[in-house]
């Protein structure tokens, strides 16, 4: 599989599904990352062995995915991998955590399974979670909730531009090992006299490009700062994000 | 390396959140309003280049096997300590956002361990002095700086992952997995980072940040600059994981555990002096739960011969219960995505 | 005043202290003309054209743009006058969609949003490209690429255009979707091109450049008739004046 086109089609989905036109697009950018941020805290909060709660709260984002309308065979791989992964640390909880736990009447489990399952679903809601906030807001839109919440100008500027140019760079990266693979016997893997020059030059033509958009820049009065749109907060925010909140407390309370 | 949120609890998140923003802010104000046009634009690019560069498979030879770079050391010698803390703070948020690589509660411990060990600590103090040798001394000091920025990293999610209690992985043997491992990665990297340094060097030394003119920003990063920043950091973990502690539940039985677990498997008088701390670590995480814990335990058909503490908050009733509720949630949601807001 | 919307005069600029590039050099542009500017590479071309905007500097001698003196100091105010179209029209565009590259200029200078909204979408209409509005740069074709950045330039309401080989890498429907626009558009455009047919169709007058001296000024055709000079200058006919070579004839009717 190539590592490259699958990148940049990653991040192309992503954009597309976020730049519909769809009510979940148009809330508040502020509310949609601070109930995401609220969301992880309150999930990661939860006890290693609470299956029962971690399963519940993933009504967030799970109905957060099924009123987005968007295709699952779209989000799936997104979601299975990086939920795996996220949980290699654990894998071995079975192993060391041995012990039987009783969950009903003659029923025991062992507590390294159990504490692995519900990491594992955990895993699963937080990367959808994350996933939701991505496909539902333009990459603009959340650098605008980070500008809000503070994070310095530099930095939201930063993050606008490099995600820009990835699309370029990897493009570039693509063709640069597409023609060293051809004057290699079809290798892929940069051999150690290349490593230098080959990432040399693709630095040396980042470089140039940067120089380049400088100048773009500094032609249309770039003075430092990148001024964004406003978003007005509009009465469906608030009733969004009173909704989940209740919701939450709910979940958290009572559950 | 990237921590997801998972294996944490919020208070770790939340005080490596806090310390890197601190990092973050510091790093922001550092860099000087008079070069911030120049910069803003190649800071961007160099953010992308190391983001496509770490897609690139360098083959190790002799191995079979391939390598990648983490780049937060080849961020740190071409764009300097602040602004390739920046831009790896950039990378990192953009991989969590569109690939789900580290979680976003884990983005301040994936950045305190991918940018602060290499921007602040391997840069000036490893670095530095050895970039003002010979070429050959250059390279030395960029495999040596990278290895150990990387060792550091990996010693930081040991220290991470144990406090936050989510998996079942004992200090001692963790941490004699993680280090070895991380050297061996650390060594890869570096060597591929020494690679780029050099070719530029002979090529174009002045892409290199030490070498730009009027470099005042790398006169200014002395290692007292460097301990100020990990004082404030220090300072900044204390408050907040502090206050973290008073309002979230930290899941002490995790900890507890790994420490039984660790106790349980020695037998020799070493360990029984570990022992000792142990219980007092206990005791002092014990305390602290009984007065932080804030969501009650459930206790669903408890009988007198289970083997462990009781409160694990689980029964299948409980599980069912959940699953019924998401899926009719879930099939509520199908039922109004049709509407049109 | 000067009648002159551009006016150089005895402009000398060098790269390399031991190799001058313009040396005196004279041009000036009135309001409403389209230059096209043809020459072989290195001939100073794009070079010129930075100098205008001021991406290169150290030059002596003078260089106005509607009446205002190129120089450090009064920078901001002559790039709100000119407009550069890059010859790759991806370094212009580095916003995350068409709508923020287009409202880019108008946004650093200080309009509101309303505003800003309303010169994205006069901008994007002015060169057809409307559809293009919430569109990522990297899911444009080169043409859509191309127009989009000509947008950007368009949304800063400049009085000149400068345009470095803009039909470069098009397609022919692209190209010829260009030409008819770069027609269409009245402002004083300043475009400096390989393509010598595109210069035949749109310019007013054609420059010809070498080694950094203008060797040839004039309207077009008459320009693309002085084989001699063309050929000193490493450049062609435009095809539609070269001869058929299965039927001898001049292809538009000659």
């Amino acid at each position: 599989m190539n590592t490259f086109v699958n990148k940049l089609l990653n991040i192309c989905q992503l954009e597309e599904a976020a730049r519909r036109d769809h009510w979940l697009n148009r809330i508040h950018p502020l509310v949609k990352l601070m109930l995401t941020i609220i969301y992880i805290v309150l999930l990661t909060s939860v006890e290693q062995y609470n299956l029962q709660r971690v399963l519940i709260l993933g009504i967030y984002p799970v109905l957060l995915l099924v009123i987005s309308d968007l295709p699952l065979k779209m989000l799936l791989p997104k979601l299975i991998v990086p939920s795996l992964l996220g949980i290699s640390l654990g894998l071995l909880n079975p192993l060391l955590d041995p012990r039987q736990l009783h969950i009903a009447e003659g029923i025991y489990i062992s507590a390294g399974w159990l504490s692995l399952t519900t990491l594992f679903v955990k895993s699963i809601w937080l990367v959808l979670s994350a996933l939701m906030l991505v496909v539902t807001t333009p990459i603009e839109d959340i650098v605008f909730a980070l500008e809000r919440l503070k994070v310095p100008k530099i930095m939201c500027v930063q993050v606008l531009l490099t995600f820009r140019y990835i699309t370029i760079l990897v493009t570039e990266t693509e063709r640069i090992i597409l023609a060293y693979s051809m004057r290699s016997g079809g290798k892929r893997s940069i051999d150690l006299k290349a490593w230098g020059p080959l990432i040399g030059q693709l630095f040396l033509s980042a470089s140039k490009k940067s120089v380049m958009l400088y100048e773009a820049m500094k032609l249309r009065g770039f003075d430092g700062q990148i001024r964004s749109k406003e978003y007005k907060v509009k009465v469906i925010d608030g009733i969004y994000m009173c909704s989940w909140i209740v919701i939450f407390k709910l979940l958290v309370g009572v559950w | 390396m990237h921590m997801s949120d998972a294996l944490i609890t919020p208070a770790v998140g939340g005080t490596f959140l806090a310390a890197s923003a601190y990092v973050i802010n510091y790093s922001a104000k550092k860099i000087e309003s008079n070069v911030i046009e120049k910069r803003v634009p190649y800071m961007a690019v160099i953010s992308a280049f190391v983001f496509a560069a770490q897609m690139i498979n360098f083959a190790i030879p002799g191995t079979g096997s391939s390598g990648h770079i983490g780049g937060g050391m080849l961020l740190a010698i071409l764009l300097g300590p602040q602004a390739g803390f920046l831009s790896m703070a950039t990378v990192l948020l953009i991989q969590a956002l569109f690939f789900a690589d580290g979680g976003l509660l884990a983005f301040g411990c994936n950045l305190i361990n991918m940018g602060l060990f290499t921007c602040y600590v391997a840069y000036p103090l490893i670095y530095k002095p050895f970039s003002r040798g010979s070429k050959k001394w250059l390279l030395v000091g960029t495999v040596l700086a990278t290895v150990i920025g990387l060792q550091l990293g990996a010693f930081s999610v040991v220290i991470q992952t144990i406090i936050s209690g989510k998996t079942a992985l004992p200090f001692k043997e963790f941490t004699l997995f993680m280090q070895p491992i991380h050297l061996a990665i650390g060594l890869v990297e570096g060597f591929i980072t020494a690679a780029i340094v050099g070719f530029l060097y002979e090529r174009r030394e002045d892409l290199l940040f030490d070498f730009f003119k009027n470099n005042s920003m790398s006169r200014q990063l002395s290692p007292r600059k460097t301990s100020i920043i990990v004082q404030g950091i220090l300072v900044i973990t204390l408050i907040v994981g502090g206050l973290f502690s008073q309002f979230v539940s930290s899941d002490p039985d995790g900890l507890e555990w790994s420490l039984e677990k660790a106790v349980a498997q020695a037998e020799t008088s070493e360990m029984e002096e570990s022992v000792t701390v142990t219980s007092t670590i206990e005791m002092t995480m014990a305390n602290l739960q009984s007065k932080t814990a804030v969501m009650p335990d459930y206790d669903f058909n408890q009988s007198d011969d289970t083997n462990i503490s009781s409160n694990i908050g689980t029964s299948v009733s409980g599980v069912i219960g959940s699953l019924l509720v998401l899926s009719i949630v879930t099939v509520f949601g199908i039922v109004i995505r049709k509407i049109r807001f | 005043m000067s009648q002159y919307v551009i006016d150089i005069r005895d402009l000398c600029f060098e790269y390399d202290k031991n190799d001058p590039l313009f040396n005196r050099l004279n041009m000036a542009v009135k309001p409403g003309q389209t230059i096209g500017i043809v020459g072989s590479n290195g001939a100073g071309k794009s070079t010129l054209l930075k100098l205008m905007v001021g991406l290169e500097s150290g030059q002596s001698g003078s260089i106005m743009v509607s009446n205002i003196e190129v120089a450090p100091k009064t920078i901001q105010t002559v790039r709100q006058k000119i407009g550069f179209a890059f010859q790759n029209a991806e370094s212009q565009l580095f916003m995350t969609t068409v709508y923020e590259d287009v409202a880019f200029g108008p946004r650093n200078q200080g309009l509101d949003e309303e505003e800003v909204d309303r010169i994205v979408k006069e901008s994007l209409a002015k060169v057809d490209a409307g559809y293009l509005i919430d569109r990522p740069p990297y899911k444009l074709s080169g043409g859509e690429k191309r127009v989009a950045a000509l947008a950007t330039v368009l949304s800063m309401k400049p009085d000149v255009i400068v345009l470095d080989e803009p039909t470069t890498g098009l397609d022919p429907r692209a190209r010829r979707q260009l030409i008819k626009l770069l027609n269409d558009l009245p402002q004083t455009k300043v475009i400096t091109t390989h393509d010598m047919d595109m210069a035949l169709e749109i310019c007013d007058e054609v420059v010809v450049m070498h080694r950094g001296e203008i060797v040839g000024r004039g309207k077009p055709r008459e320009i693309f008739t002085q084989l001699e000079l063309l050929d000193s200058c490493r450049l062609e006919q435009p095809l539609s004046m070269q001869a058929c070579p299965v039927c001898n004839r001049l292809a538009n009717g000659g």
